[in-house]
């Protein structure tokens, strides 16, 4: 941030450079499980910033001595791509990406329930694509979807977004030449629900009242983030949901090849009168829930403070989603094999 | 969601923080993939609600292998010691393998003899400790033993019970048509051994259940692919 008097980053209309007005957000874009390979993965953009976060774990901690044994550690790696600037960005790690990877881990962390995982790692790897201002921010927010998407638990979502000083006047999301040519710059990222600031920097000078300001904008700018990563998450597995009715209600009589079905282009936007459509399978709730062995039930549920449940720590039975007992069955029903071919060499 | 919509099958998909209920100890309970707070549910996961004999809870979409005791599971073994073996179970914590948890008679330092390093065992985990340090065994059930040959291949452990389906319904109709021995490690890990061609046939069945796990009316789909692979759609035969 080199603060320069001389360029006028507010119009006379009020109007910032990129035609946004100072409590406006960049436009965001997130979706969520776009690598087949990862545990979890989303990509974001937001404005010019392509983000793409990758979740790996809970596994082995490497190298050793990092392993904590009563809890998993989050790391976070932060990378920029070398093409992600306009002058070539020398790659590998440098001191700021080692600083927002520390930042963002810790972050993490405090939603993550790290208790039930212990002497495990759960790696977080965010990759800037293209960098136009905020990436920790986008950074952040991508990579708390992504640990959603790997099936981490978590008590929530962390949400990020960063408010500046431009002109003497406090404005959201600064833009690219705003973060260069402005006062000041405080990325936040926020848990939205119960209001908790997970992190927080400044670069550059505020008052008491600006800062205050700032805090205000960037938590209400969060609750917008949020809808918009809750959005994601639904969408990665309500689209399939909806793309399979959708093919069920508009099957011609003579059913088509398997292939055709499963080849299908994912469709983005899905009426809500396919709701309406019966789902093809109905079991009964009622046999439903006398199959349910007794077994699901959990050893104790905490009364009140307890971020960290007690249900969550004896991991109580992974239940089936076709919701009957699969337990006991599992392999003991699947195996036809002899039992000759156990036998040693 | 009504209860009318859920007796149809559909169920909602809950993000982590999502509120659930209320806590209410003789209503509403928390359950797997829950935590509570100020007397109100909330959800830890990503996954499907679930609400069922008093307890909300999220069945998980997703998310590594984490042993539980009785569970029969694929193991590698990764590594022996002169008594043990070191098996991997597809997950972030690995199991011992001790030889009085064999039928055979291993002298010490012989461990190498029985099972060797890369090769794959159909085994039940024994013993979960606090620490992480698990034992399998392969003692006291004739199904648990070396398996060797066919194809080994890992689905994600969440999918899992959808693979074998209500009273393994849909793991039979896929052996019974593909005509393959299948054996399906609640770790992930699925052996599949028969005619090379169906052996590859029915892999792909398999990973089109597990990509399609949250789908309602998958069986019918299932048993479209399995006619134009194999011919036929397979028994459901149920336990």
């Amino acid at each position: 941030m080199s603060y320069d008097p001389s360029v006028k980053l507010i119009g006379d209309d009020g109007l910032r450079a990129d035609g946004r007005g100072p409590h406006d957000l960049r436009e965001i874009k997130i979706e969520a499980g776009v690598l087949d390979r990862a545990d979890g993965s989303c990509y974001l953009e937001w404005g010019e910033n392509k983000v793409l976060a990758a979740v790996y774990g809970p596994r082995e901690v490497h190298p050793r001595h990092q392993q904590q044994n009563d809890r998993a550690i989050v790391r976070l790696t932060y990378n920029m791509a070398p093409f992600s600037v306009s002058d070539r960005k020398r790659p590998g790690l440098d001191r700021r990406s080692q600083e927002i990877g520390k930042i963002c881990s810790e972050a993490l962390e405090s939603v993550v329930l790290i208790k039930p995982y212990p002497k495990t790692a759960i790696d977080v790897f965010v990759e800037i694509i293209e960098a136009s201002a905020g990436t920790r921010c986008a950074g952040l927010t991508a990579a708390s979807v992504a640990l959603a998407d790997a099936g981490i638990p978590m008590t929530d979502l962390v949400t990020s977004a960063a408010a500046g000083k431009i002109d003497n006047k406090v404005v959201l999301d600064l833009g690219k030449a705003e973060d260069n040519f402005g006062q000041a710059d405080v990325p936040m990222g926020v848990v939205v629900r119960t209001g908790d600031v997970v992190l927080l920097q400044m670069d550059g000078d505020m008052t008491a009242e600006e800062f205050a300001e700032a805090c205000d904008l960037t938590v209400n700018a969060c609750k917008k983030i949020y809808e918009i990563q809750k959005d994601a998450l639904k969408n990665r597995y309500q689209k399939d949901i909806d793309r399979i009715k959708e093919e069920a209600a508009r099957k011609p009589e003579p059913k088509p090849a398997v292939e055709e079905t499963m080849e299908v282009p994912e469709q983005d936007d899905f009426s809500d009168t396919m709701m309406e459509t019966p789902a093809e399978e109905a079991p009964a709730p009622a046999s439903e829930a006398a199959e349910a062995p007794a077994e699901e039930v959990p050893s104790s549920v905490p009364e009140e403070e307890a971020p960290v449940p007690a249900s969550d720590a004896p991991e109580a039975p992974a239940e089936d989603i076709t919701a009957d007992s699969p337990k006991e069955e599992t392999p003991g029903e699947s195996a036809t094999t002899s039992p000759e071919e156990g036998d040693p060499k | 969601m009504t209860t009318k919509e859920r007796s149809r099958g559909m169920r909602d998909v809950v993000i982590p923080g999502q509120v659930l209920g209320s806590y209410d100890p003789r209503n509403l309970r928390a359950g797997f993939g829950t935590y509570v707070e100020n007397d109100t549910i909330f959800s830890t996961r990503l996954g499907l609600l679930s609400e069922r004999s008093g307890y909300v809870s999220v069945v998980p979409l997703g998310g590594r292998y984490i042993p539980r005791m009785g569970d029969q599971v694929i193991g590698m073994v990764i590594d022996y010691g002169a008594s043990m073996w070191f098996m991997d179970l597809n997950g972030p914590y690995d199991a011992m393998l001790h030889h009085s948890e064999t039928p055979w008679e291993v002298g010490f330092g012989k461990c190498a003899q029985f099972l060797d390093i890369g090769d794959l065992v159909l085994c039940e985990v024994i013993e979960v400790k606090e620490n992480k340090k698990n034992q399998v065994s392969i003692m006291n059930n004739p199904i648990l033993r070396k398996i060797s040959g066919g194809d080994t291949f890992a689905v994600n452990p969440a999918k899992i019970p959808r693979i074998i389906g209500k009273g393994a319904s849909m793991i039979n109709q896929v052996k019974s048509a593909s005509d393959c021995k299948i054996v399906v490690g609640t770790n992930g890990r699925v052996w599949v051994k028969g005619d090379s061609q169906r052996m590859i046939d029915a892999r792909k069945v398999i990973e089109f259940i597990a990509d399609n796990s949250h789908v309602q009316g998958l069986t019918e789909l299932v048993g479209e692919q399995l006619q134009s692979l194999f011919g036929t759609k397979g028994k459901q035969r149920r336990a």
